[in-house]
């Protein structure tokens, strides 16, 4: 069996993987959005210490 | 007697797939197999380190009545997911040898009796159309071998009709039946043992059509003096083939469609609208999970288009009788005990052994739903005789599959409440005998079906999130994604090169959206509710099938209220949503419905003749 007829097999695991890649991307760019506009943000560096410099 | 094949065979929905062939055996590919190991073990350790996150990190205490229970739920699929791989790790199939020409070839004894093999085909049937257990008749006595053999046809009949022993005749083939019905299809199985004498035991159901290959290309197998059975995949031929997207697009509005159906398919690949509309193919089961069993030595016998040794089948017998006997006397002695005063008295021993000798029947098949698996199972126990099965990766027969949902469903159950019956009264995993790897297969089966509890979790935790806002996590942020998403991603990839060549995902949607069935079998098993055996029917039932996917119907319909619920409390601010949960669990949902849509679709399945 070569590559291509393996792959056009599995279509639905690349597919699903790649759903999975770009909702995650785009869930974790949301949150970091959300705690850089939360009131009293922390630094992403150290989340204990807050952010020395307002964000832009 | 005497019309043989003079009868002309009527025509069948399935006449039309006569010419169909079953697909090879996937290729063994080393380069491919040790990438899904190395992905595997990736995959495993990212699982682990997400499950003691989990634990450790990210529950909600809050909301504790939730998200406890969805932690437990994702240990669980995850311990399946250890076992599932351990059965997928490699394909080692056993090699073929040339069919064996005497009865010495088979047998440890080399000083056995030096004649040439006696097979007998068993056709059980109940109530079948009689013609199309002609069909099957016939293609049994078409089967070849290379050298001298007795081969002896048997129609087990226990519907009793005299329409079926005419058949019979005509065919020139041994009738055999009985007064009761006792034990079903075991029952069925073990009155032919009783009536007849050959070495070996081919059982086809009512509708099993052996290629003529089968014996010439299975009994090698047999050299090996400890192999019991051959199991043969099951093949069905008369799966609906669908249409190609770019035809039913074309069909639906004209040039577009095709057009555009064309353009997807160049990129995606063929793909077909209304294929095996109920996930009958059974090559994930056979071609994967049955197959790399072989190197456990746990490939389990699924009945139909199996091939036996009698002694094997004999020695289960035995083993059985002499549980029973050992059983019943002991309780007989404590009676016997209890009544003249005294203990250990080889008189008393010696006549509750006959007592009991006398009360217990011997029985080739146990009378059970599952009485293949049961067999198997005893066989894998003997440590004295270390019996062998083997998965034969070709096909070498073909049947009809379930054509509508009813039917479906009576299969599935029956699949489901034997295999958990088993679990729950007879456990072989725990009982002594078996390899640890063999131990671990039989539970990966068991604990498959134990799936439909924790799938069922998964099913309505995207639910409660949305109509009550309650977390199951501490937060849908980073680090929630950080942990769970390379596991996710890793698991999809991994399991391309597992089960590589084949898809998956109607196999796992299918499992997603069968939870009622098993949630209904695991339910009568622990109410020690007996699970009948009904025949599976072979042909289309009439009738709507919505009712059987109530609960289907009534996870899409609370997942879509839910989500626009959801929406609407956070655009007014009310609740503790967020816009990322409302995304991972929206998305989480779709995925849940577009599963369970598969087992609505197959309800409203028409078969093409009906559409038009």
């Amino acid at each position: 069996m070569n590559w291509r007829t393996g792959l056009r097999k599995g279509r639905s695991h690349i597919i699903f993987a790649f759903a999975l890649i770009v909702a995650g991307v785009f869930l974790i760019h949301l949150d970091d959005e959300q705690l850089d506009h939360a009131p009293g943000r922390q630094c992403a560096i150290d989340a204990t210490l807050p952010c020395p410099v307002a964000a832009p | 007697m005497g019309q043989e094949i003079s009868v002309e065979a009527p025509s069948f929905y399935f006449s039309r797939f006569e010419d169909r062939r079953p697909p090879d055996p996937l290729p063994a590919m080393p380069g491919i197999e040790r990438t899904w190991q190395v992905l595997a073990v990736i995959n495993l350790l990212l699982g682990g380190w997400y499950i003691g996150w989990r634990w450790t990190s990210s529950i909600n205490w809050d909301a504790v009545w939730f998200s406890i229970p969805l932690v437990v739920a994702e240990t669980c699929a995850w311990f399946g997911l250890v076992l599932f791989t351990l059965n997928l790790w490699k394909t080692r199939d056993y090699p073929m040898l040339p069919p064996p020409q005497t009865l010495s070839d088979c047998v440890a004894d080399a000083a056995a009796v030096n004649r040439h093999l006696s097979v007998d085909v068993f056709i059980a049937t109940y109530n079948e159309d009689e013609e199309l257990v002609r069909l099957s008749i016939r293609d049994a006595k078409a089967l070849r071998y290379p050298h001298p053999i007795d081969l002896r046809v048997h129609v087990l009949d226990d519907g009793r009709r005299a329409t079926m022993r005419s058949v019979a005749e005509e065919e020139g083939v041994n009738y055999i039946s009985r007064d009761n019905n006792l034990g079903f299809k075991a029952g069925n199985l073990r009155n032919a043992m009783e009536q007849t004498s050959g070495d070996f035991i081919v059982i086809c159901d009512a509708d099993t059509r052996p290629f003529p290959t089968l014996l010439e290309r299975t009994l090698g197998y047999f050299r090996n003096p400890d192999v019991a059975f051959v199991q043969t995949p099951q093949w069905f031929y008369d799966i609906p083939e669908g249409k190609r997207l770019r035809d039913w697009l074309g069909g639906k509005i004209g040039r577009p469609g095709t057009m555009f159906g064309g353009a997807v398919e160049a990129v995606f690949g063929e793909i077909r609208i209304g294929e095996d509309p109920f996930v009958n193919d059974p090559a994930m089961f056979y071609d994967v999970i049955q197959r790399r069993r072989n190197p456990w030595n746990a490939a389990f016998c699924c009945g139909a288009a199996s091939i036996h040794r009698r002694e094997a089948v004999m020695f289960v017998a035995l083993k059985a009788y002499a549980d029973a006997i050992s059983q019943a006397s002991s309780e007989t002695r404590s009676r016997i005990a209890r009544l003249i005063g005294r203990k250990a008295d080889p008189n008393a021993q010696a006549l509750a052994l006959w007592q009991a000798a006398q009360t217990e029947e011997l029985t080739p098949y146990k009378f059970h739903v599952s009485e293949d698996i049961y067999t198997s199972i005893v066989l894998h126990q003997d440590k004295a005789r270390r019996w062998k099965s083997v998965l034969h990766p070709w096909v070498e027969s073909k049947m009809l599959s379930p054509q509508d949902l009813l039917t479906w469903t009576i299969q599935r159950f029956k699949y489901a409440g034997g295999s958990l019956d088993i679990f729950f009264h007879d456990n072989p995993v725990t009982a002594p005998g078996m390899t640890p790897g063999q131990r671990l297969m039989y539970l990966t089966t068991f604990w498959s079906y134990m799936g439909a509890v924790w799938n069922c979790m998964f099913l309505i935790a995207p639910v409660i999130y949305l109509a009550f806002g309650a977390t199951p996590v501490s937060a849908y942020g980073r680090d929630f994604f950080e942990h769970a998403l390379p596991f996710l991603v890793v698991n999809e990839i991994a399991f391309m090169f597992g089960t590589w060549g084949l898809s998956g995902y109607k196999g796992k949607v299918s499992y997603l959206a069968s939870f009622p069935i098993s949630l209904r079998a695991l339910w009568a098993v622990l109410n020690k509710q007996k699970i009948k055996f009904p025949v599976t029917p072979k042909e289309r039932q009439g009738g709507n099938f919505l009712h059987l996917v109530y609960p289907q119907l009534a996870i899409m319909v609370l997942t879509v209220l839910a989500f626009g619920w959801a929406a609407l409390a956070l655009e007014l601010g009310i609740g503790h949503y967020t816009l990322g949960g409302l995304v991972a669990n929206g998305l989480w949902g779709l995925n849940n419905i577009l599963a369970m849509s598969i087992m609505v679709r197959a309800a409203l399945w028409q078969p093409e003749e009906d559409e038009a």
